[in-house]
């Protein structure tokens, strides 16, 4: 809380404005980690005016703060490189805090998938992707559509076809 | 209001790209199942490299345009790439080959019959084919005009068979030299050339016999190296694959060390990037020194059961091919301690199998390539090998990037001790086998302690139930007197797991019995052997086997697991898709029934030697399998009634075996007829 506060007093903040137009006045570091604000900075030239406003109409103040939370948790995370990218994909490796971060309904969950995507945080939304990976992972599609709220909307032809595509299917 | 009383979201909704970066996290058979649940998330599979890391098999079924399966296919809008037919016997399939050759990279036949023309008429309608394998079908080169310029237009030959890149034509004994001149002929830009198992002549008396007066042309009667070297050699600088297993070669290898050196135009010679030479039991020291010395460039060499290997040649191996990356060297005797350890050398080695190397012993392990921390070693394989616990735990210590490990018949090495630091060191184990490790307990595999829960055990039991009278105790004692070291050995095992049991079914395990590191660890399993690992009992399917990714789990001959531990297992680990029970023979016809209602994956089930399985549990696979291909009921003698026509009722089942030998055939052929009719 201290590091907080601290960050709070001595860095340079802007506002964001959520959807339901509550603002957050935010560190500039915490609010750069996202691509989307990043790049609305730099363009619009508003890194050094302290009362500029950035609306964010896609995001509402509930989700916002949760983004917010998180990117504050996560602001030292190294960035990733390129080499992550060709690595191995595993879903095992979310730490603890993120977990707990992360325990929210389904449609929390989809909001912040939706949020990590518009504000571009490429880390929350991996945690968020890997998050629902794990939840699909050994389910039966009846079951993943009552975990997704997903509606079966095949005929039963499509539904028929798809059965025996399935069948066929084997990884190389 | 909570999210059941209102739903604005569904995720069915969610952008293409984000369903891709979700689907980036699954392996396949959870991509199969969320590609099921609706349209848009079927449509994200045929985005993602999905459509390249799948192959379109069909087996044992009839192959015809007027029929499905090849009629399903055509109604598909995806354009798939790879494709094996397997036993399938063809019917018209213009309109099925004219539809896969718009998008066909790969072809596989393998045991199909069909004949020259057929086989030409299939290729001229694949015009992006790269890679081609031809295996066991026997019908297709019996026929001595095949591709010959008599029978067939050779100016009609299309000109894309020239990108084919990967030719395999394993197993097939009618080859001749005629037939691969033909047919090589055509493709003058292979890579890969893969001949396994075939039946060529390397003797030069042979070459002599059929060709007098060389050159001449090609023999319609013998498949010789010598002329295969000619292509060998047409072919040379792009040539970088090459499958000899399985053959009679052996000094005629020394042929191709002409063709590695740099010619008279200074263009490169043939330099392998993979080499496979299994079982070729004709080679000889020398022979194998002196080519792999011409070889730098190897990736991959497979030399496993070839007599000839010492420690010698693989000191040429590891000198002259730094580049490796995959060595199988498995049941070759002559390689001692000194040739393993000097394997830590190979710096970029992927893959190791050593397994049945009788030479090798925990020295070999603890020097060689368990001796450094290795970050680079992903495969390992062990099995059969004479070692102590000491070198399995090196390799935990050592090798931290293993995603494969295979210790079967490792008896004296695998303890529980070496399993729980197999656990907490290597956290990225995909596939582990233990086959017969038969020291492993439930402590093994959970943590638990066994001893500790005895002494409660025996203080809980006995308040609840007291000894009976004396007289049976002072018969118990007698008997006690008689027994033999092997049965004593016996009952304590079974006291072991009484106690377990006992304390199992009244909830007397807590969460401080478990002091050790759990396999729940391992959460990326994906392949678990315990054959014959006969201590495991429900115990560990209970508290250990708790893995969402797991698809193949063996656990033949544990026959303490009953109902108790199905029933944990069908919860915990409900990917499973191979599953073996043999000889598990407390297994009962509720166990299966819930296997086959809750797995809901299971392709593949083997329950021989179950004896207390009856014609019911024939009813529950009928009832509830939806995608099982091959089923062992071998010695289940309490079924009886026409199992093989019954079966036939389950769509998928591509491979029935019983003890019926005669009847699986038919078995087949009724699934295939009974299929068509209808």
């Amino acid at each position: 809380m201290a590091d907080f506060l601290r960050l709070q007093i001595n860095m340079p903040s802007i506002k964001l404005q959520s959807s339901d137009e509550e603002i957050f006045d935010t560190n500039i570091e915490i609010a750069k980690c996202s691509g989307t604000i990043r790049t609305m900075l730099e363009d619009c030239g508003m890194e050094d005016d302290e009362n500029a406003i950035v609306p964010l109409p896609n995001v509402n103040s509930t989700i916002l703060r949760k983004v917010l939370t998180w990117a504050t948790y996560h602001k030292d995370d190294p960035q990733p490189t390129e080499d992550d990218e060709s690595k191995e994909k595993r879903t095992d490796d979310i730490t603890s805090w993120d977990a707990d971060f992360l325990k929210v309904d389904q449609g929390t969950l989809f909001e912040l998938i939706l949020a990590a995507n518009y504000l571009d945080i490429k880390g929350l939304l991996e945690l968020t992707c890997k998050t629902v990976a794990n939840m699909i992972k050994g389910k039966t599609p009846e079951d993943i559509r009552k975990t997704f709220n997903i509606k079966k909307d095949f005929t039963p032809a499509e539904e028929e076809q798809v059965r025996k595509e399935n069948e066929w299917c084997e990884e190389k | 209001m909570t999210s059941l009383d209102y739903c604005p979201y569904s995720y069915s909704d969610l952008p293409l790209e984000i369903v891709l970066h979700i689907y980036k996290y699954l392996g396949y058979s959870d991509l199969l199942a969320a590609g099921t649940t609706c349209q848009r998330w079927r449509s994200a599979l045929y985005h993602t490299e999905f459509i390249a890391r799948t192959r379109v098999r069909f087996s044992k079924t009839v192959l015809s345009d007027q029929h499905s399966p090849a009629l399903d296919l055509m109604r598909c809008e995806r354009r798939f790439r790879h494709f094996l037919f397997e036993d399938v016997t063809l019917g018209q399939v213009q309109e099925l080959m004219t539809f896969i050759g718009e998008s066909a990279h790969s072809l596989s036949l393998d045991n199909v019959d069909l004949n020259d023309k057929q086989f030409y008429g299939i290729l001229s309608l694949l015009p992006h084919l790269q890679v081609l394998s031809v295996t066991v079908c026997l019908p297709l080169f019996m026929s001595a005009s095949f591709l010959d310029s008599n029978s067939i237009d050779l100016n009609e030959i299309p000109a894309h068979l020239a990108s084919i890149r990967e030719l395999t034509i394993c197993k097939n004994q009618y080859l001749t030299d005629a037939i691969v001149q033909r047919l090589t002929a055509l493709m003058p830009n292979l890579e890969l050339l893969n001949m396994s198992g075939c039946q060529i002549s390397f003797h030069n008396a042979i070459y002599r016999r059929f060709y007098p007066n060389e050159p001449s042309t090609p023999s319609e009667s013998v498949l010789t190296f010598k002329y295969i070297q000619n292509v060998i050699s047409q072919q040379r600088r792009v040539l970088h694959t090459l499958n000899f297993s399985h053959t009679l070669i052996g000094h005629s290898l020394m042929a191709l060390i002409e063709l590695s050196k740099v010619d008279e135009q200074a263009q490169p010679g043939l330099q392998l990037r993979r080499l496979y030479l299994a079982g070729c039991r004709q080679l000889n020291t020398s022979t194998i020194r002196s080519f792999l010395y011409t070889q730098a460039q190897l990736r991959v060499l497979d030399l496993s059961s070839t007599l000839c290997l010492n420690d010698d040649c693989v000191a040429v191996i590891v000198q002259a091919n730094p580049l490796l990356q995959e060595l199988k060297i498995n049941a070759c005797a002559g390689i001692s301690n000194t040739g393993a350890a000097s394997l830590r050398n190979l710096s970029r080695l992927r893959l190791l199998d050593i397994s049945n190397c009788d030479g090798i012993n925990s020295n070999g392990i603890i020097e060689g390539i368990a001796s450094t921390e290795n970050n680079v070693l992903e495969e390992l394989n062990v099995s059969y090998l004479t070692i102590c616990e000491e070198s399995i735990k090196s390799i935990a210590r050592n090798l931290h990037a293993l995603r494969s490990l295979h210790l079967n018949h490792c008896v004296n090495a695998v303890t529980d001790e070496v399993m729980q630091l197999i656990i907490q060191q290597l956290c990225w184990l995909r596939e582990l086998s233990l086959e017969s490790c038969c020291r492993l307990t439930d402590a093994a595999l959970t943590g638990i302690n066994i001893a500790k829960l005895e002494l409660n055990r025996s203080s809980a039991i006995g308040n609840t139930y007291p000894p009976s009278d004396g007289f049976s105790g002072s018969l118990q004692s007698i008997k006690i007197s008689l027994r033999s070291k092997a049965e004593e050995e016996i009952v304590r095992d079974a006291k072991r797991k009484q106690a377990m049991f006992a304390a199992y079914e009244m909830n007397l395990i807590n969460d401080e019995d478990f002091e050790g590191h759990n396999i729940q660890e391992l959460r990326g399993l994906r392949s678990l052997n315990l054959r014959g690992c006969n201590k495991i009992s429900d115990v560990s399917l209970k508290y250990g086997l708790k893995h969402i990714e797991l698809s193949k789990l063996l656990l033949s001959n544990c026959q303490q697991i009953s109902l108790l531990g199905i029933e944990a297992l069908v919860n915990n680990c409900p990917a499973i898709e191979v599953l073996d029970l043999s000889d598990c023979y407390n297994i009962s016809d509720q166990g299966i029934k819930i296997i086959t209602e809750r797995l809901r994956r299971l392709r593949s089930l083997d329950i021989s030697g179950c004896s207390q399985l009856t014609d019911h549990t024939i009813d529950s696979i009928i009832v509830n399998c939806e995608c099982l291909e091959t089923l062992s009921i071998y010695r289940c003698r309490r079924m009886y009634t026409d199992i093989e026509e019954r079966l036939a009722d389950v769509r998928t089942l591509r491979n029935l075996h019983t003890d019926n030998v005669n009847i699986i055939d038919s078995a087949d052929f009724f699934c295939v007829k009974k299929r068509l009719d209808c």
